[in-house]
């Protein structure tokens, strides 16, 4: 049977380097768009600039957000970069600041705006990733065309989209790709990467991403032959470079090992369980991985560098629910030149028009979300906040048996009690991380963790397994209840300071 | 040579997979469905084992299910574990033999071998095994079929053995279908030539109409499960991180890629056949091997490109040698079977005498993994829930999921359903439950198991 593959057209000229995905691009043909198409496309970017402002528009909700708060006020008081201790005796594994940067920044917006200016940080911290996203996407292709790519592509990062420091991650990954497509083209070292990694891994554990599509892009290039040595040498650098600033941070070269540190634990993080094609973000983001490989297939020869930023985009994507986002932004840039090809050119030079009018709209957005925010965002949600009072009056270091969603409020707002679990879960033993998990489902076996935490009130969702179980078979008596949550009390064990409210 | 070791391998592999002692919860309801149809009359309108079922069972699957009860009836569990050495040999075999008609000896067997590990879910004693050589057989014949453009009429009593088998067999016609559209889109057809291809997988269809079950077979792909598919394992999303999914999406990624970098482009029917193998791959756990057994002949083509030079056909001496190879190979698994696999394994076998000196009637609250093998040993029980997902309603998995967590009201739940014995995980929050609320009793214990009795 015969292999069924036909030559494509322009065989003869087709060099690795042709098209956009391997040169400069040229300067504007003479296809010349109605005006209705060069703006419409621009003004879908300004409707998702708006829409992300409404999505900041609401209380924060995020469980991490307080243990993040209270990294960044501990480190403000006394800028001590060394592991924490102290908060809870059960988070016995070494702990690494690796997202301090941010932490900080939050704190400082919590300190002198309340939680509406963390809520407003998150909502421009939006912007930043959608006007990214379409200028990444517009280095690549046309105004349609990039604007289309900007809306898959955010569809494709939006399951991890909370306001927690891996939004700079999100940043800087279009950053780096960005960065990283145009030396595919002009072949020169951007050495101010360095200093970017340097700022990505004092922001976030996923610091590694941009070295790596650094390595992708120089290994790709040296496939396609298109580098000499001493070019080689320089682009290896940037990369390896960014290794070695990453090791240079406050946090020292201790950081270097944290990428790892997940690897036992993953299975604990729901965030980093495998992502399912039955959700949005990754089933649009294989449909469009899906639609980048058919374009190819049936297009030019690609390079080897955006055949790799491919591979290195797809894994992400399959890695887990988390880095899906990270596949979907290295994707849409590919998907934004692929989709290109089947257009004539019109323009991929970005005009100061189009960023003019996009800086507006961002501004008036952060505007309106800045005189907005107190009004949606000064009471967080989903804890539960009618029982701080009860909490506040508990003696200190009482050991709270909390529901993993709760643990960040209990160490942010209730600083003197010990929850038995937070998350950050790489800070607890594996065994531990078992044994809480076994409690949570009331297995056999059950009441061992209740016995070794000395837990004498517990802070479960109403309905839990385990709050079940604590009120049917151990007699735990129910003192109040609030948004989802109940606080029970173990009334078999007499109070140390009974401090009712 | 290096494709007889590479063969001998993949043989011994084969073997070491199907030959094992049957431990898969499917093969004991296939077995119990065999038994009911050959002596209990089949099943009505009331369900014959869980009379409170929403829905009537339909034995898609009446055929493999009967013979492997005969077989079972003449050899016992060591014929069931043979069959299954036996599928797994023969699916094997037709992808080699797919593989071989696009790609040398070696590019062949590395083809085969990758789809044989993408397709290991499916290596289990469950008719869904045969459903897989159909499937393989299938893909081969579309291949030959895109090559020539003759239809391969014998595809259509094919589908109808295989609608009596499996329910893949609908995967089969849309495949058919997929390939001929894929062909019109390469402008390879005249109006002639796309009628008989697409005869292939209509009369197909009719076939699938055609079998004891009646023309109702072709809506189960729409209805089984429909309101319940969050409640089955394998029907959930496939995760990368699972071997079979990560290989077969590398066997997607190596072909997909080699299109892109190479200076010829492929036929709309072969993007049409990876689109499918992708989709499958990602879709649900069950159909990773799907996208294995399509992906198969695509990897050997384009390890055949990668080499530069035509495919070599097997000369004749080779082919009676690998033929021969195969017979042995299934000679080897029998008394290979009866030596490794007469007994059961993942069963609480010590807790059998138990359960079958219960009353008949006697409602057991049983763990969804051992229903099917407690169905098996003890058929005049009462399953509160049985492995037959689909003819429960989506409350009743509701429920049953309830009472497995001890969610609140499942006291409530346990009473309703009547259950005066259970055969729990011995771990399980519910057997906690059940000792500390409820004041159950634990009979005996056995592989992670317990039986335990409500007290009066």
């Amino acid at each position: 049977m015969s292999s069924d593959l036909t030559s494509r057209e322009g065989e003869g000229v087709e060099t690795p380097c042709d098209s956009h995905r391997g040169e400069p691009i040229s300067p504007e043909v003479a296809v010349g768009p109605s005006l209705l198409i060069r703006i419409l496309p621009v003004g879908l970017v300004m409707l998702m600039l708006a829409g992300v402002t409404h999505q900041a528009l609401k209380p924060l909700t995020d469980p991490d957000i307080w243990w993040h708060l209270r990294m960044g006020d501990e480190l403000r008081e006394g800028w001590n970069f060394a592991q924490t201790q102290g908060w809870t005796p059960f988070a016995t594994a070494p702990w690494v600041r690796t997202e301090w940067f941010p932490e900080v920044v939050q704190s400082w917006m919590n300190s002198e705006f309340g939680l509406p200016g963390v809520a407003w940080l998150f909502g421009v911290s939006l912007m930043v990733i959608v006007a990214a996203l379409y200028l990444v996407c517009r280095r690549q292709a046309d105004t349609l065309v990039a604007a289309v790519a900007t809306a898959v592509g955010f569809i494709g990062m939006s399951a991890s989209l909370s306001p927690r420091p891996h939004l700079v991650s999100f940043v800087l990954v279009l950053v780096c790709v960005d960065a990283w497509l145009h030396t595919a083209q002009d072949l020169r070292p951007r050495w101010w990467f360095i200093a970017i990694t340097w700022i990505w891994a004092c922001s976030h554990g996923m610091w590694l991403v941009g070295p790596i599509v650094g390595l992708t892009v120089t290994i790709g290039l040296v496939l396609d032959r298109r580098l000499r040595r001493s070019q080689a040498v320089q682009l290896f650098l940037v990369s390896i470079l960014g290794f070695v600033a990453a090791g240079l941070t406050p946090v020292g070269p201790q950081l270097l090992r944290t990428p790892f540190a997940v690897a036992d634990i993953s299975s604990f993080i729901s965030e980093w369980a495998p992502p399912s094609i039955r959700d949005l973000a990754p089933a649009i983001t294989y449909a469009v991985f899906a639609i980048v490989v058919l374009m190819w297939t049936r297009g030019v020869r690609v390079p080897w560098t955006h055949v790799g930023l491919l591979i290195l985009a797809m894994g992400w994507a399959l890695l887990s629910a988390r880095t899906v986002t990270l596949g979907a932004a290295i994707l849409a840039p590919l998907f934004a030149g692929s989709l290109q090809d089947l257009l004539p050119r019109a323009g991929a030079r970005v005009r100061k028009p189009e960023v003019a009018s996009l800086a507006v709209t961002g501004l008036l957005c952060a505007i309106v979300l800045a005189l907005t925010v107190a009004s949606t965002s000064s009471v967080p949600g989903s804890v539960p906040l009618r029982l701080d009072a009860r909490l506040d009056n508990l003696p200190p270091q009482t050991v709270v048996l909390n529901s993993y969603a709760v643990g960040g409020w209990l160490l942010w707002r209730h600083p003197s009690l010990v929850p038995t679990i937070d998350g950050r879960t790489e800070a607890f033993p594996v065994s531990y991380l078992s044994d809480y998990g076994h409690t949570m489902a009331v297995a056999n076996g059950w009441q061992a963790l209740v016995k070794t935490t000395g837990a004498r009130w517990a802070l479960l969702q109403v309905g839990s397994p385990l709050a079940t179980a604590l009120t049917e078979r151990l007699d735990w008596k129910s003192v109040d209840s609030d948004r989802g949550y109940v606080l029970l009390e173990d009334p078999s064990k007499p109070p140390q300071n009974p401090t009712r409210p | 040579m290096l494709g007889y070791l590479l063969l001998i391998a993949l043989g011994a592999v084969g073997l070491i997979l199907g030959v094992r002692p049957v431990g898969d919860q499917s093969a004991w309801l296939h077995l119990s469905i065999g038994r009911q149809l050959i002596e209990g009359g089949g099943f009505g309108r009331v369900d014959p084992w869980v009379p409170w079922a929403a829905q009537p069972y339909i034995p898609t699957e009446w055929l493999p299910d009967v013979a492997a009860y005969k077989l079972h009836e003449l050899f016992g569990l060591s014929g069931i574990a043979w069959l299954r050495g036996a599928g797994v040999l023969l699916l094997l075999a037709v992808t080699i033999w797919g593989a071989r008609r696009l790609a040398d000896t070696v590019p062949s067997l590395i083809a085969a071998g990758a789809a044989l590990v993408g397709a290991g879910h499916a290596l289990t004693a469950r008719p869904q095994l045969l459903g897989f050589v159909f499937l393989s057989l299938a893909v081969v014949a579309w291949w030959q079929m895109a090559g020539d453009l003759r239809p391969r009429w014998w595809l259509v009593p094919l589908t109808w053995v295989w609608a009596s088998s499996h329910g893949l067999w609908v995967v089969g016609v849309g495949f058919g279908v997929v390939t001929v559209a894929g062909l019109a889109l390469d402008r390879r057809l005249t109006w002639g030539s796309a009628r008989r291809l697409f005869a292939v997988p209509a009369l197909s269809l009719g076939a699938a109409a055609l079998t004891p079950v009646g023309p109702a077979l072709l809506l189960t792909p729409l209805t089984v499960g429909r309101d319940v598919r969050d409640f089955v394992g394998e029907w959930q999303a496939s995760s990368a991180h699972d071997l079979a999914t990560f290989v077969t999406l590398c066997m997607l990624a190596l072909v997909a890629l080699s299109w892109a970098r190479s200076r010829r482009m492929p036929p709309w029917w072969q993007i049409a056949h990876l689109v499918v193998a992708f989709v499958a791959t990602l879709a649900m756990e069950r159909t990773v091997a799907v996208g294995a057994v399509v992906a198969a002949p695509l990897l050997a083509q384009t390890l055949q490109n990668w080499r530069g030079t035509p495919s070599v056909a097997l000369p004749r001496r080779d082919t009676v040698a690998w033929l021969a190879m195969g017979v042995s190979a299934l000679l080897i698994a029998a008394p290979l079977a009866g030596t490794l696999a007469a007994r059961p394994t993942n069963v609480p076998t010590g807790l059998q005498s138990a359960l079958s000196s219960l009353p008949a009637g006697t409602v057991v609250l049983e763990d969804s993994n051992m229903s099917a093998w407690a169905g098996w040993v003890a058929p005049h029980l009462r399953p509160v829930k049985d492995s037959r997902s689909e003819i429960f309603s989506r409350q009743q998995h509701l429920d049953y999921a309830r009472l497995v967590a001890t969610a609140p009201g499942w006291d409530t739940i346990l009473g309703r359903s009547g259950a005066t014995w259970a055969l729990v995980l011995t771990d399980s929050p519910l057997a906690a439950a059940l000792h500390e609320r409820e004041s159950w009793a634990t009979v005996g214990t056995d592989d992670g198991y317990s039986l335990m009795r409500r007290p009066g």
